[in-house]
């Protein structure tokens, strides 16, 4: 598949404060990569740059092949973005906000109104009076609505209530249907869990991983409670990727990586009363790649 | 073009009040001047200031016209509200101009505008000719308002002579409104942008006001704006300074150039 967004060793600095360093990255077409990493961790700066709004101290990206730098102009015809900081003209109206952006593209968008009743947003009232739930709304409209190849998305669903955040991973996927392609920053686990393909994880401006979700999830850390018809020893789970947290009398916990069917296999040997076995979440992975760097 | 518009409309307040700020000024001063046209009383009245409060006035180097001509309504006109319509504009472009692009970074609008397909240089020219479309249309308010007072009380100047100084007032509001927004391109915290902006065109303001005491350091006094006009000539005989008016332009074009140098080349980090 083409490469979308490339990143070739890209390095920022703040005078001497670290923003990200010797980035290299490769966003296909079509898919769907979030870009994960704490506050701080460089993923508003990778974004600006991209945007063309910082200059890398060194290295350099390219978008549809076109260099972020010098050809920024070509590529924001073909990106919708939506800031983290979201910031917009308090006493404009929705619709001339959007109808002033749109005259940037050229493009009246007729995906307008459309994509105000998808989210459901009255255009014609003032941006003043909008909730913040509104205004992200609104901001994920104007980054639509000039049908973009590209979507740059900073925290985009901060703001929305949980039915409103299902509706815009529905656009999400809906966008991804049409051979288009999503950058997604978040420290939202569940959220990039949810809609992403790969996911880069960035820690201290670095980038740690790139990984496939789907594989993420098979190598994940799950924790497991188990209770037995007798007191626990130790020996009972002296297995490869068990990791016994705690023992107390009849009860254990403990983390598990990897697939499933090992520990459930043995579990099936020992006299088990009870067990809580949650659905794996991708957060102790993450916690795990931040503490030492990799998954396991 | 839409961004150009839709400055001027979110500026409307700013406009409007200003307008009639202007206006109903200009018109007052010129309906004053029949309150005082026939009155000798303020010949004397003049004779008795001091020099220095005369110099404080404003009217230094021009003395002997001040007492001879108070009743020429060229000269009325000038000294009362031609005069100040500088300080006012300049003030005006200071808190406008010295925030254009400063002000857009710390309401966070900067960036929405800019992750469009808008180019920075664009930004500036739309934003700062919005901004001197406004000054322009409040030029023609302070004229229409002069105009009018005056023929109301049956009194007349050249026309011209008043077009033409309203433009010269025009051209130096360019290049107030230039260094103010070079200021705002380089800071990109609006407190600071204004106060430099501000700090210096109250300088020049002041400096063009010490020109008598400055003695043998009078040239000093050109590096003030406000220094090369001269408004009295231009209303009563419609000459021009026009190496004033060359200093205006070259310094409005090479503050403006730097503004789009420094706006285009820097990050916008803030």
């Amino acid at each position: 598949m083409a490469a979308v967004i490339n990143t070739f060793s890209l390095t920022k600095f703040y005078g001497q404060s670290r923003g990200i360093q010797a980035i290299e990255l490769e966003v296909e077409k079509g898919e769907i990569f979030g870009f994960l990493g704490p506050n701080g961790a460089g993923k508003t700066t990778l974004i600006r740059l991209l945007l063309g709004l910082l200059k890398p101290t060194s290295g350099s990206s390219e978008i549809f092949g076109l260099n972020t730098l010098t050809e920024s102009l070509e590529i924001r015809r073909r990106v919708g973005y939506i800031s983290g900081d979201l910031s917009l003209f308090e006493s404009m109206k929705g619709r001339g906000l959007i109808n002033l952006l749109n005259s940037f593209h050229k493009n009246h968008s007729p995906r307008l109104d459309e994509l105000a009743l998808q989210l459901d947003l009255d255009l014609d009232g003032p941006i003043r009076a909008y909730s913040r739930g509104m205004k992200q709304k609104l901001a994920i409209i104007q980054a639509l609505s000039h049908n973009p190849d590209l979507l740059i998305l900073d925290e985009p669903t901060t703001g929305l209530d949980p039915l409103m955040q299902q509706q815009f991973y529905d656009i999400m996927r809906d966008f991804k249907a049409a051979g288009k392609t999503i950058f997604l920053s978040s420290h939202i686990l569940p959220e990039v869990e949810h809609i992403c393909d790969r996911i880069g994880i960035v820690k201290e401006g670095i980038l740690i991983d790139v990984e496939n979700v789907a594989d993420l999830k098979r190598n994940k850390i799950r924790r497991l409670q188990i209770v037995l018809n007798r007191d626990v020893q130790a020996e009972d789970f002296d297995l490869e990727g068990v990791e016994i947290l705690a023992i107390d009398g009849r009860k254990a916990e403990m983390v598990v990586r990897g697939h499933p069917k090992m520990i459930l296999d043995h579990l099936s040997n020992l006299p088990i009363e009870d067990f809580v076995f949650p659905e794996a979440s991708l957060e102790e992975t993450f916690l795990q790649f931040y503490e030492t760097g990799s998954p396991s | 073009m839409l961004l150009y518009f839709s400055t001027i409309k979110l500026s409307r307040t700013a406009l409007f009040t200003w307008s009639i700020i202007i206006w109903i000024y200009s018109f007052l001063v010129a309906y004053m001047y029949n309150s005082i046209k026939d009155t000798t009383e303020m010949e004397n009245l003049i004779d008795v200031i001091p020099d220095h409060l005369k110099a404080a006035m404003g009217t230094a180097g021009d003395i002997d016209v001040f007492i001879d001509g108070i009743m020429d309504p060229n000269y009325f006109i000038t000294q009362e509200y031609l005069a100040w319509l500088p300080l006012m504009l300049a003030i005006f472009s200071v808190f406008y101009c010295g925030g254009i692009i400063s002000r857009e970074a710390e309401r966070g609008t900067l960036d929405l505008l800019l992750s469009q397909p808008l180019a920075r240089k664009n930004l500036i020219l739309c934003k700062l000719a919005a901004f001197l479309t406004m000054v322009i249309l409040l030029l023609i308010f302070s004229c229409i308002g002069i105009s009018l007072g005056l023929l109301i009380i049956g009194t007349s100047i050249n026309i011209g002579h008043l077009f033409l100084a309203h433009i010269t007032i025009g051209l130096l509001i360019f290049s107030v409104s230039a260094y103010c927004t070079l200021l705002s391109c380089i800071s990109m915290d609006p407190r600071h942008s204004i106060a430099y902006a501000g700090a210096i065109t109250s300088g020049m303001y002041i400096l063009n006001f010490m020109v008598p005491t400055l003695g043998s350091f009078k040239w000093v006094a050109n590096l003030s704006l406000f220094h090369h006009l001269n408004i009295f000539n231009t209303l009563s005989s419609g000459t021009t300074n026009w190496n004033g008016s060359v200093v205006y332009i070259s310094t409005g074009a090479l503050c403006l150039v730097l503004a789009l140098l420094i706006f285009e080349r820097r990050d916008l980090n803030y």
